[in-house]
Formats: C-alpha cells, structure tokens, sequence
C-alpha cells in the first residue's frame, strides 16, 4: 500500500506542475461542445437532442488525447524501468498511476460537464445521470487506455496507434452511458444501465492492471 | 517483505551463456560470468556492442533471448522480489523528474527505495554536492547536476548489488573521486558491482573482472 501512495502522491505532484498538460483535456473539452451550439444550430430541441452525444464523445476523446501522458515521460527519462524494479506490486503501482491520471484528468472533465451541459439545454433532470455515467465511466477509459499507452510505449508512432487500439473498447462504455442518459431523460428507469457500467469498471479494475504491468514488461524487453 | 538482508551474506550472481538479440541481429551471444561478493565486473565494448543491453538483462528488465541469469544459484526471474530486494541499478537515463526541486527528487528517492542510513534530505544533498542547489527545479540544472542527483542513491543505498550503466557521464573530477570511493566501500561492504564505462576507473584490480563485448 506504501507504494501505492507512494506513487499517487508523486503523480499528482507532477500533474500539478505540467499544468498546461493537464489543462489541454479540459480546455479540448469545453472548446469542442461550445462550438456546437454555433456550428450545428441554436435551436434548442435540436440541442437538447444531441447533448448527452456531444458531451460523451468529446470527454472520451478528450481522455484519449491524453492518455499517452500516463507512462509517457516516466519511459523517456527513464523513471518507468525505475518503478518496475521497485521491490513490491506492480499491480499497485500500476492503479496509482491510473488513478493519479484519472484524478488530473477524469475528475476535473465530471465537474465541468453540468456547465457544458446547460450550455447545450441539457434536460436538468437527467444532469444527475450524466454526473453518475462520467463518475463510473471515466475510470474504465483510464484504465482501458492505460493498456494501449503501456503497449505502444516503445514504437514511435504510438500515439495512433493506441488510440486505434483502445477504440473499440471505449464504444461499450459510450454506448451504455449515453443509453443510460436518454433513459433519464425520458424518465424511463436508469439503475440497470448504471449497474451494467458498475460491472465493466469492477471487471477492469480486476483484469486491467495485470495486462498493463505485463505489457510495460513488454515495452521494456 | 521485510526480510533483513544479512550483512555478512555471501552472495553470487552469474550468467550462463547469454546471448542477445535486437531485430534479427545479434548484439552478443555466450557471454558468461561469475561474480562473487566482493567483486565488481566492468563490462567494456564499441558502442553498439550491447553494453546495456546486458545490463538490462542482468536486472531483469529485459529477457535474454538464450541463457539465464543466476542470483545465488537461483534464475532472477523466479525470485523476483527477493532480487529487487537486493538490486540497484541506475540507466543510463537519469530517471530525475525536471519538473520536481533537488529536495523533492531526493525525497523520492529516499521513500521509494529500502534505505539503511538515516540520512535526512540536506545530509543527502550535501554528499553529492548539491546542498545550496535543494530548491531548485532539477530541469535547471546541468546534465552532471542532474547526473548526482540519480547517483546521490548510491549513497544511503543498502542493496548488495549495483548495477550502474556509464555512472560517471558529464561528473566532474571531483565527484568522480567521491563516487569511486563510494564503489570501493561498497566492495568492502560484500557487495557486488556491475557497471559499465569508456572511461577507466579507479577500482582494486584484485576485485576486478573484466568482460569485453565484441561483435
């Protein structure tokens, strides 16, 4: 556990001072779903249609664009190989590095969202739901994204290529989350949708940090 | 997890007909060695003839693609942990963050690793050198600055085996002498030194191997 603190406390250590880094998700993420209203139309059912879309896809792409930061400068000065030879669990490791990245990324995108949304006349009442999807889905992406930054860290071009990768496992997780928040919106019942999304993350928090530690060694070799 | 490493503890590392591989070309193949506490391997070689690519193998980090790697008559990769336990090994990339002060790194340093000396941060500082430079943003400093914050480990260290690729890149004479000491106390202590380097160093040729890579 030491060393999952450890590494936490380091992480967000270091996010705080590449705050520009940090700040780009965000900054992507308001920019992309402001322009909506003014590139597609004003109209407001049309919004309030396409809203709970908008802000899914532009918060998945926005934690892909930035999943490449969670091993990336640890591998080039040399950090990462440091870590992995710490005596004690990688798998720990691993989930602080996951959950550093989600807390400096996933966290500040879940509490921008209900801004973004009023701005695209989000129904209110299903802005709860939005919160709750963000809150268990952007974990998964973490996590899911992890894998293919620790698969590709080693080619030069990796950056595509994990996205590539990462892809068809991040359109489950939208896909449910959006059903979820049209299923609040039509006051239809949520908890199934939610539960399903609760299965995904407890599977990947399980399964995930095992493929990733095997895939830094990977990397490495 | 707390196993105290015996002080007195002799131990061995050794390899068995390793060979290596990048691509389709082979870097070196049956390179075999025994080292015993006490004794340290110099590994010299062109560039590209696979220096560190060694060195990863003997960590672990990478897998040979022939041979093993033996810690006390034991391949390293079915005791993992007990060998980390034992291992220190500095790449040839500093591994300092840029982002983080001298005293932050340092701190890091000391709470990551198993460390036997209580030594606090400035006492830290000051061994290598860098007492007035602790708040101060490592990407400030210079490449050999940089180089003894990585190497400041190998102060308060306590694992018996030191791998140490090209440790003396960008040091001043000054702090070469200060590291060559700290390799022969480290020799006297029983412990076991791997490194590698262009430059000679200073070491007891009685507790000398040598090992040349040749293509």
């Amino acid at each position: 556990m030491n060393i999952f603190l450890a590494v936490l406390q380091r992480d967000l250590k270091l996010a705080l001072r590449r705050r520009r880094e940090v700040a780009n998700p965000l900054v992507f993420f308001i920019i992309v779903v402001s322009l909506f209203p003014l590139g597609v139309s004003p109209d407001r059912e049309l919004l309030s249609e396409i809203a709970p879309g908008v802000i899914w896809v532009t918060a998945l792409l926005a934690s892909l664009m930035s999943m490449d930061a969670i091993f990336r400068s640890d591998y080039d000065d040399g950090s990462l190989e440091q870590l992995l030879l710490l005596p004690g669990s990688k798998v720990l490791l691993v989930l602080a590095k996951v959950t550093a990245h989600w807390i400096s990324i996933g966290l500040p995108l879940i509490i921008i969202a209900p801004v973004m949304a009023l701005l695209l006349y989000f129904p209110a009442h299903a802005i709860v739901s939005l919160m709750v999807t963000l809150l268990i889905s952007t974990p998964i992406l973490s996590l899911l994204g992890a894998v293919g930054v620790a698969l590709t860290l080693s080619l030069r071009t990796g950056g595509i290529l994990s996205s590539l990768l990462i892809l068809p496992f991040y359109i489950p997780v939208l896909i449910f989350s959006t059903m979820a928040i049209s299923a609040a919106t039509s006051n239809l019942p949520v908890m199934g949708y939610y539960a399903l999304l609760g299965a995904f993350l407890i599977m990947s928090l399980i399964l995930v940090p095992f493929a990733v530690v095997a895939a830094l060694k990977v990397s490495h070799n | 997890m707390t196993i105290k490493p015996n002080n007195t503890s002799i131990h061995c590392l050794a390899a068995q007909n390793l060979s290596c591989e990048r691509g389709r070309r082979e870097l070196f193949s049956d390179v075999a060695f025994s080292l015993n506490s006490g004794q340290s391997l110099i590994v010299t070689g062109e560039n590209g003839s696979g220096k560190t690519s060694l060195l990863k193998i003997l960590t672990g980090l990478s897998l040979a693609a022939e041979g093993a790697v033996l810690w006390d008559q034991q391949d390293i990769h079915h005791q993992a942990q007990s060998y980390q336990q034992q291992l220190l090994y500095i790449g040839h990339r500093a591994a300092v963050k840029t982002e983080l002060t001298v005293r932050e790194n340092l701190q890091l340093l000391l709470k990551l690793w198993p460390n036997e000396l209580a030594m606090s941060i400035p006492e830290l500082a000051a061994c290598v050198g860098l007492r007035k430079r602790l708040s101060v943003q490592c990407g400030r400093l210079s490449a050999g600055q940089q180089r003894r914050v990585a190497l400041a480990r190998l102060f308060v260290a306590q694992q018996k085996l030191w791998i140490l690729d090209e440790p003396l890149t960008a040091l001043d004479v000054e702090f070469i002498e200060a590291i060559e000491q700290q390799l022969g106390r480290h020799l006297d202590n029983q412990g076991l030194l791997v490194l590698t380097t262009h430059r000679g160093i200073e070491i007891d040729p009685a507790k000398l191997i040598k090992l040349e890579l040749s293509r």
